[in-house]
């Protein structure tokens, strides 16, 4: 297989080549999604695939399109850590965790939280996805930090209400709250969100807060 | 205008798959299934006959988000501007336990569902990135309300074609194997439209709009002027003999002319 940088690359020259948008097209994924079926049984390719993604330099990360991003990032909300990685899983989390801040603003963001809860182990380890707000604290200005840190809280609560089995989110949220505690970026937009949605007290966000006391 | 509470809107939409899937079976179900058609390049017809399944499309953008994108048996010429190969199958009823009207109040119904998600409506009303936000939508909301399939009036035109008040066209959804967090992902094929056959070869050539909102047809206004085609049901009767005489092991192909 050649390096994946250069075959990504060379398929949306190819496309765009042949008139298509790069940013609006997919074919190279979809292309590269009949490959992987071809080799579905053994699921080794698209291992090696993810992880080659994770691996790549943060400049050719950012010249990849948002498009490459979100379907890398979905793969991994779908696969999670191989079994055998636990050793490996900080430092995928991690990478995962930067791909938040190199592959946006965008769609992509959300794809990346959803990537790291599908690393989430039952408590007391805390969420991964906490490993996204470490990182924004510990790289941007104070007076960046809550717009940087928005996409992760709306995807958050986006997830509580997009799918019926919630819990994780819910506990990734409570987490990220846990956090909060002097910077207080989280409270005002879960506060919001039940507003706008009309939540009523035994909604699952509004149950959050009551707990919080918030 | 402030938002109602999600609760009455999600319980609205529910309702609207019980209002819609009655209206669904009683105008495309014959004997358990739903006659299908989909037309795509000749180039594809190679590796179609390989597998004899439909491809999932999942280009941003599309109408209703991925799936199989297909038109009822009964509007036979609706879509052929999308490729010169015809296949056929059928969707068993099975599949099609919750259908989505997506006309009318199911359209609106959809717009005040996806203001409550703000990382993706955020995306879709000020970013370049509209296309992603709208695909990550779409199947969300496909996927929350379980529907099987979304029927939508034609979103692109021809003149001769197309009949954008009585045409439909269906997005049946297939998640096989893929989990509600990642919403842009799909299999590459599916098993839901049982039995393809490859049937129909257009004999007409369309031209795209810059603005892709209508396909000129370039033969028929040369050899009929503004004739229209004739009654579908006709080219309808011509399929199903092709379809069941290939369905033997014989191979039969209709020519629809221009």
């Amino acid at each position: 297989m050649p390096d994946l940088y250069t075959w990504l690359a060379a398929r949306y020259i190819e496309e765009h080549g042949a008139g298509a948008s790069p940013a609006a097209s997919d074919a190279a994924l979809q292309w590269m999604e009949v490959l992987l079926e071809a080799s579905h049984e053994t699921g080794a390719d698209e291992r090696y695939l993810l992880e080659q993604y994770l691996a790549l330099a943060n400049d050719e990360l950012q010249a990849l399109p948002a498009p490459v991003h979100v379907w890398f990032l979905e793969r991994w909300a779908l696969a999670g850590p191989a079994i055998g990685d636990s050793e490996r899983v900080p430092h995928m989390a991690d990478r995962i965790a930067e791909m938040y801040l190199i592959a946006g603003p965008g769609i992509q963001q959300a794809a990346a939280v959803a990537a790291l809860l599908a690393f989430d182990r039952p408590p007391p380890e805390a969420s991964h996805v906490t490993r996204i707000w470490d990182l924004v604290i510990r790289a941007f200005h104070p007076g960046d930090q809550a717009e940087a840190l928005a996409p992760l809280i709306e995807s958050l609560l986006d997830l509580v209400y997009l799918t019926a089995d919630n819990g994780v989110a819910l506990r990734a949220l409570r987490d990220i709250v846990e956090r909060d505690a002097r910077t207080h970026y989280v409270l005002p937009l879960l506060r919001e969100r039940v507003a706008m949605l009309g939540e009523e007290r035994d909604g699952p966000v509004a149950r959050l807060l009551a707990d919080l006391g918030g | 205008m402030p938002l109602r509470p999600f609760v009455a809107v999600e319980r609205d939409i529910r309702n609207w798959c019980a209002t819609s899937t009655p209206g669904f079976r009683a105008t495309y179900v014959e004997a358990g299934r739903v006659w299908v058609l989909k037309y795509f390049a000749a180039r594809f017809l190679k590796s179609f006959l390989s597998a004899k399944q439909m491809t999932v499309s999942a280009t941003p953008g599309l109408t209703w988000g991925d799936g199989v994108y297909v038109t009822p048996l009964r509007h036979p010429y609706s879509t052929m501007m999308y490729g010169r190969a015809g296949v056929m199958g059928w969707l068993s009823w099975t599949d099609a336990q919750t259908a989505y009207d997506a006309t009318g109040r199911g359209i609106d119904l959809y717009l005040e569902w996806i203001q409550y998600f703000r990382g993706p409506y955020r995306y879709l009303a000020t970013t370049l990135h509209a296309n992603l936000a709208n695909r990550v939508l779409r199947n969300a909301f496909r996927r929350k309300f379980a529907i099987d399939v979304v029927f939508f009036s034609p979103d692109q035109y021809n003149r001769a074609y197309v009949n954008p008040s009585t045409d439909r066209w269906f997005v049946v959804s297939d998640w096989n194997g893929v989990g509600p967090q990642a919403p842009g992902q799909r299999p590459v094929r599916s098993a839901r439209i049982n039995e393809c056959e490859w049937v129909a070869m257009v004999e007409e050539e369309f031209e795209e709009s810059v603005w892709k909102v209508h396909y000129s047809d370039l033969f028929r206004p040369v050899l009929h002027g503004t004739a229209l085609p004739p009654q579908s049901p006709a080219l309808q009767h011509d399929l199903r003999k092709a379809y069941a005489k290939t369905r033997t092991g014989s191979q039969s192909v209709v020519r629809i002319e221009a």
